[in-house]
């Protein structure tokens, strides 16, 4: 039993998104690390929650957990936080630039994304590729090394010829979307 | 068909044969081997320890301290002095691996019986001195990776009534500890009791025994004497009478003997502990959780309730779920209806999400929302009210 009101944080690992909040009246003492408790092993399917009208499906291997002191505000607005300090000292802060991320283009077979700048530190990004109408869900964790800006990323592995949407997770941004063909 | 034991006797006026004494030595030995092997189990009984000084130059200095073990055969393996182990002989038994510095090399002991120099002053009928001692003496063996494995399935004496093997013939290997080998320059680098790749570490001696009984109103089983110094806290186990009463306490062993209890269970039923206890829950009770969830996520459990317990039929899941207005906030006026607020009786996933019925057609009209929930898990009693 803690003294100060607590909630619990899923986000997405190494980009840092927040994907929602929740709260118990009675938490274990210790910090859970297994999301399986909270998502299902088909993953956490977000209605509309992150994207207005999108259903974005979270693989649970993607998914940490974080608990933080309750803060009613930051409850239902997921979408504006981001973790920042993973792995060792996580804060939970709000995401500074509050419009989906603009770089991200597809050209066959290739996701590009590309910074503003050169990163400064490894940039940890995740692309969810999830098909429009059926397909191959596909996720693809990345990095982009400190000293460059332009990361690309094979579609592979997804349904061919069918439509899908490009979910990107670039931390400090909010999350884009980008339709495309799956080679 | 085996020979059965039989024990040496004697008459007055019998001449002695060399053989009939050896046979009055071998009787209580051989029935003494039969003891240690198949009422103990075989390991070290006592030092043995393996440390690792730094050398002058470079590496260390693996040191293996004086000691007994016991071996598969029940014979008794004595070091009486600290023995060196030689880079050498490691080299000449091992090829270490080079591209892995942190492997792990078993090291074992093994007895060795020998016949001692014969005495200079003695001599036999033909003028021929002979060794009237026969030498218990043992042998470090250095072991390559994975060694240590099937240690159990050494083969040991052939027959029930024999006596402790002698050594010369793949002896019985009792682990010690392992080393690691530095490449470069050719010295050991460390010494480890334990190998976490394998999950086998030192192998101490033990007791076969269905029954073990005690005169004195306690039983205590300790992880290390209550006067052992080591990095990890000893623990123990103790059975204690009291009057009226007795107790079992698991705790830490301080070194004056005593157990501090972390959990208690009194001889009329009653448990106490200090710590939490998760796991199993108390038949007939309710555990309930409590709080906000948003749609798509699964229903959070009362802590300590295992979700295959739900699977199996073990505890009933009740919930209420019902929406949190205040957490759907589209801009200006709106009026939101409920589409669905309910839980996955198969999956625990909560599905919450309201409608815009003031939104334009051409705006997301359904919207994801917050519930407030309300979980009770409840253990069915053991016997019920009409038992």
């Amino acid at each position: 039993m803690t003294v100060t009101p607590q909630m619990d944080v899923l986000y997405m690992q190494g980009a840092g998104h927040v994907l929602g909040i929740f709260t118990r009246a009675s938490e274990l003492t210790q910090i859970e690390t297994d999301v399986s408790g909270f998502v299902g092993s088909d993953g956490l399917s977000l209605r509309g929650l992150l994207v207005p009208g999108k259903n974005v499906v979270i693989p649970q291997s993607l998914i940490g957990i974080f608990r933080a002191d309750r803060n009613w505000r930051q409850i239902f607005e997921p979408s504006t936080l981001y973790m920042t300090g993973l792995p060792n000292s996580p804060a939970l802060m709000p995401i500074p630039n509050l419009t989906p991320f603009p770089g991200t283009t597809f050209a066959t077979p290739n996701l590009k994304v590309t910074l503003a700048a050169n990163a400064t530190l490894p940039v940890s990004i995740v692309v969810l590729a999830l098909g429009i109408s059926g397909g191959v869900p596909g996720a693809f964790p990345a990095q982009i090394p400190s000293g460059q800006k332009v990361l690309t990323i094979p579609m592979v592995g997804l349904t061919s010829g069918n439509n899908y949407n490009a979910f990107v997770f670039v931390p400090t941004f909010q999350l884009a979307v980008l339709p495309f063909t799956a080679p | 068909m085996t020979d059965p034991v039989s024990r040496p006797t004697f008459y007055e006026g019998e001449i002695l044969p060399a053989a009939d004494l050896i046979a009055s030595v071998d009787y209580p030995r051989n029935q003494m081997a039969r003891h240690e092997r198949y009422v103990h189990r075989w390991g070290i009984a006592a030092g043995l320890d393996l440390t690792g000084q730094p050398n002058a130059t470079a590496g260390k200095v693996v040191t293996a301290s004086a000691g007994i073990a016991l071996d598969g055969t029940g014979k008794e393996i004595v070091v009486p002095d600290p023995v060196t182990l030689s880079p050498t002989d490691f080299l000449g038994s091992v090829s270490p691996d080079t591209t892995h510095p942190e492997s792990l090399y078993p090291i074992f002991l093994v007895g060795l019986d020998q016949a001692a120099p014969p005495s200079s002053n003695l001599t036999g009928a033909c003028n021929s001195s002979q060794p009237t001692r026969t030498q218990e003496k043992y042998n470090i063996v250095y072991g390559n990776l994975g060694d240590e494995l099937n240690l159990d399935q050494q083969q040991g004496v052939a027959n029930i009534t024999d006596g402790p093997d002698d050594g010369s013939n793949n002896p019985w290997r009792v682990l010690l500890g392992f080393v690691k080998w530095d490449s470069v320059v050719q010295q050991f680098a460390d010494v480890a009791d334990f190998n976490p790749s394998t999950g086998i570490g030192r192998r101490y001696v033990g007791v076969n025994a269905a029954e073990v009984v005690s005169g004195s109103g306690s039983l205590i089983l300790e992880t290390h004497p209550a006067n052992f110094s080591g990095q990890n806290p000893i623990l123990a186990l103790q059975l204690r009478e009291a009057p009226n009463d007795g107790k079992l306490v698991f705790g830490k062993l301080n070194p004056d003997g005593s157990v501090t209890p972390v959990l208690t269970v009194t001889s009329n039923g009653n448990l106490t502990a200090v710590g939490q206890i998760s796991g199993a829950v108390t038949p007939g009770s309710m555990q309930v959780q409590s709080g906000i969830a948003f749609d798509g996520m699964l229903l959070p459990l009362p802590t300590g309730i295992n979700p295959n317990d739900i699977a199996a039929g073990k505890v009933t899941l009740h919930s209420l779920v019902s929406v949190h207005y205040e957490s759907v906030s589209p801009l200006g006026p709106h009026v939101l209806v409920p589409l669905e607020c309910r839980v996955d009786t198969s999956t625990r996933q909560i599905h919450c999400r309201v409608i815009d019925i003031t939104a334009a057609l051409n705006t997301n009209k359904i919207l994801p929302a917050w519930c407030d929930y309300v979980t009770i898990v409840a253990v069915p009693a053991s016997t019920g009210s009409g038992s």
